[in-house]
């Protein structure tokens, strides 16, 4: 039998502390990194991204390309590597950002965190600002590895680096421009799952609707343009202009300057639409699946 | 308390979960000390809208008429310790500078579509006090102290904490609240000790130290690197207790917080909880434990279907709510003679030969004048002294 003794600290009032955004942030950050299927997601990213640099250091279809069209082998090795991250990155984002506010229904922590003073509003923002830098994050670990990746590929299959040398300016802008589109990507992925997590206060119903939302989204658009075949009228494949995924689809290909492949195969709006206005939508989605959140969050008494 | 390097550091809180006995070393009854010295409380001065009706401190359960006063008029002949008791419970502080409000419920009610949770409940905390809250299930308990907390909207009235609405001003006084409501929130897939962690971080962290010491308070320590999801309930609770202390608190809001801990627990918490009140914490507590509630509060309030049926000290509970029990001689003549009297119906005979019976206007003097004034001479006259558990099955209805 033990009898321990110990110094019940109290500081004055003055010490007491205000919840801040800074705060709330760090514990959203805490979440992530101490949540096991972060790291699990990530590693599996990982595996795979090395297993794509691996075909591409061994596989002859590459070393054909690089010496006789370098632009054209450097665009093939870009344009997987952008959708790989689009998709990977995205289905991460959307199981993670569901879980990270969900899970706070689930648990019943909601009701400790917003018991302490931090506000509704304050904490959707600081899952969302966690989140966006995580994805950021994902973003810039995956060009780093990307970039050794192709620079060993490169040089492996070529024996030497003067390939990527002699490539145009606009290669590399168009890299650019490709993890551009790819943040855009990830924060759109952000706004849904964390949208989903607030309209639906569970776990598994918040993942689940957030990683079919864009399936859904994109064979809606794919019925939208056979409903045009069929009843000869516009309205159905313009409406496909206002879709969440095929604008997101869509933007690579709009942003990219002078290529001639298209980037990507996705399900794109079944109408021509230009960038600004590809652009135009996808903001006002944003807009519109923050307000939703914020007016999910913000509106429900906390009864779990 | 010392104060030293811009902080207080309180004396040492022996603790021993693991024997589950929490000595008091020395300070077995220390309250006086906190009146002498207290902790530092920040005390806001009520900021609510002028057009809003001002609680009438003159009531208990104001607004609700069902709600039983404590009379003050039925202490009549009492001591001025008694006399200054009651007025506590009738919110009358005795000499006008009484400690001051750190909870109020003003008018409050909300509905569940057509079901009612909480109907006018008005109800004060005072600063010092450790408070109870009884009701039984569905009574509206919980629903308060989560309107209390800012996670529930009330359909009409409101609730100030330190003064404050706190819908409309929950980041200014809730990091002065210590809240745990109902089972223990915490992140099963985390350690005890990053649970601290996670909590502490939205209002900025807390000092070294701080997270070691609350979990040797709770005795988690040996387990604070464990998954959460492999604790008993017992230790969720007392960490979901070490998560409300995080910040030190000045109010702890704490819903049924023996829930899951044995009977060594329970009373472990019992003696946190006064300790805390001794450190000049306000401590509002629910719980279906009577006799803890009994032994630790100082007043408490009952509720039932969402109203507020009475609210006072135990010890008037005690008196008020029970029979007179009168000695005499001829006891059938005198029940006789009882039964004449309109507030005598009731009278009756226990199994020792004594009376059990109401007073006029609840005074046992008066009911002394009648029964002497007949040549019914009574040998005694007192209050039949009940138990906390059988006034709530009274008051709440389920004495059957």
């Amino acid at each position: 039998m033990t009898v321990r003794s110990l110094s019940f600290q109290v500081w004055p009032t003055s010490r007491l502390a205000r919840p801040t955004f800074k705060g709330a942030l760090r514990g959203e950050l805490s979440k992530l990194r101490l949540n096991r299927p972060t790291w699990v997601i990530t590693g599996l990213g990982l595996l795979f991204l090395t297993l794509m640099m691996v075909l591409y250091a061994t596989q002859p279809f590459y070393q054909t390309s690089f010496q006789n069209q370098p632009l054209t082998g450097f665009y093939d090795i870009l344009h997987p590597l952008q959708l790989f991250f689009a998709a990977g990155a995205g289905v991460a984002l959307l199981l993670t950002g569901s879980r990270l506010l969900a899970m706070e229904y689930d648990l019943g922590t909601i009701r400790v965190l917003l018991s302490r003073g931090t506000g509704r509003q304050q904490l959707l923002l600081a899952k969302i600002a966690a989140l966006s830098i995580y994805a950021l994050l994902l973003l810039v670990g995956f060009a780093v590895l990307a970039a050794i990746g192709t620079v060993v590929a490169v040089q492996h299959q070529t024996g030497s680096l003067s390939t990527l040398q002699g490539l145009p300016v606009v290669a590399w802008e168009n890299v650019g421009l490709a993890l551009l589109s790819c943040a855009i990507s990830e924060f759109s992925c952000v706004l849904l799952s964390v949208t989903m997590a607030a309209l639906l206060r569970s776990v598994a119903s918040g993942m689940v609707l957030a990683v079919v939302f864009f399936p859904v989204d994109n064979g809606l658009s794919m019925a939208l343009s056979q409903l045009t075949n069929l009843t000869k009228s516009h309205v159905w494949e313009n409406a496909t202009a206002f879709l969440y995924g095929p604008n997101l689809n869509h933007l690579p290909g709009l942003l990219a300057l002078h290529q001639s492949a298209s980037v990507g195969a996705l399900t794109t709006p079944a109408v021509r639409t230009s960038l600004p206005e590809t652009l135009i939508v996808i903001a006002a989605w944003w807009l519109f699946l923050l307000v939703v959140a914020m007016a999910s969050l913000g509106r429900h008494d906390v009864l779990n | 308390m010392q104060h030293s390097g811009g902080r207080y550091r309180g004396a040492p809180l022996p603790v021993n979960w693991t024997t589950r006995e929490l000595s008091s070393a020395g300070r077995s009854s220390p309250h006086p000390e906190v009146r002498e010295e207290p902790a530092p409380v920040a005390w806001v001065g009520p900021t609510s809208p002028e057009s809003r009706p001002k609680p009438d401190h003159g009531h208990v359960g104001i607004g609700d008429p069902s709600a039983q006063e404590l009379d003050p008029a039925a202490s009549e002949g009492q001591s001025p310790e008694t006399e200054a008791k009651v007025a506590t419970a009738m919110d009358h502080p005795p000499n006008g500078t009484g400690p001051p409000t750190v909870l109020a419920a003003h008018d409050l009610s909300k509905r569940f579509g057509s079901k009612v949770a909480v109907e006018h409940l008005n109800l004060e905390v005072h600063a010092g006090e450790i408070f109870g809250f009884l009701g039984p299930n569905g009574a509206g308990k919980t629903t308060t102290m989560r309107m209390a907390l800012g996670l529930i909207r009330p359909t009409s009235g409101w609730v100030e904490v330190f003064g404050q609405d706190v819908a409309r001003h929950g980041a200014a006084v809730l990091p002065k609240v210590g809240p745990l409501v109902e089972t223990p929130a915490l992140y099963l897939h985390l350690s005890g000790r990053d649970n601290l962690k996670v909590f502490a971080a939205p209002l900025g962290g807390v000092p070294p130290g701080r997270i070691e010491s609350l979990l040797e308070l709770v005795d988690l320590s040996e387990r604070q690197r464990d998954r959460v999801d492999t604790y008993s309930l017992g230790m969720r609770q007392r960490l979901g207790l070490a998560i409300s202390l995080l910040h030190n608190p000045e109010l702890l809001v704490l819903d049924e917080p023996a829930n899951g801990l044995d009977p060594a627990g329970i009373k472990a918490i019992r003696s946190l909880l006064r300790q805390l009140r001794d450190f000049g914490k306000t401590v509002f507590i629910s719980s279906h434990v009577l006799g803890e509630v009994e032994r630790l509060c100082d007043r408490v309030a009952i509720l039932r279907r969402g109203q507020l049926i009475q609210v006072g000290r135990i010890e008037e509970f005690r008196d008020s709510a029970g029979p007179f029990v009168v000695d005499v001689e001829d006891a059938q003549g005198a029940l006789d003679l009882l039964h004449c009297q309109p507030w005598g119906q009731s009278a009756r005979l226990d199994g020792q030969g004594r009376i059990l019976t109401e007073a006029p206007g609840g005074r046992g003097r008066e009911l002394n004048s009648v029964l002497s004034r007949a040549g019914f001479v009574p040998d005694g006259i007192g209050r039949q002294q009940r138990d906390l558990e059988e006034i709530f099955l009274e008051l709440t209805g389920d004495a059957q």
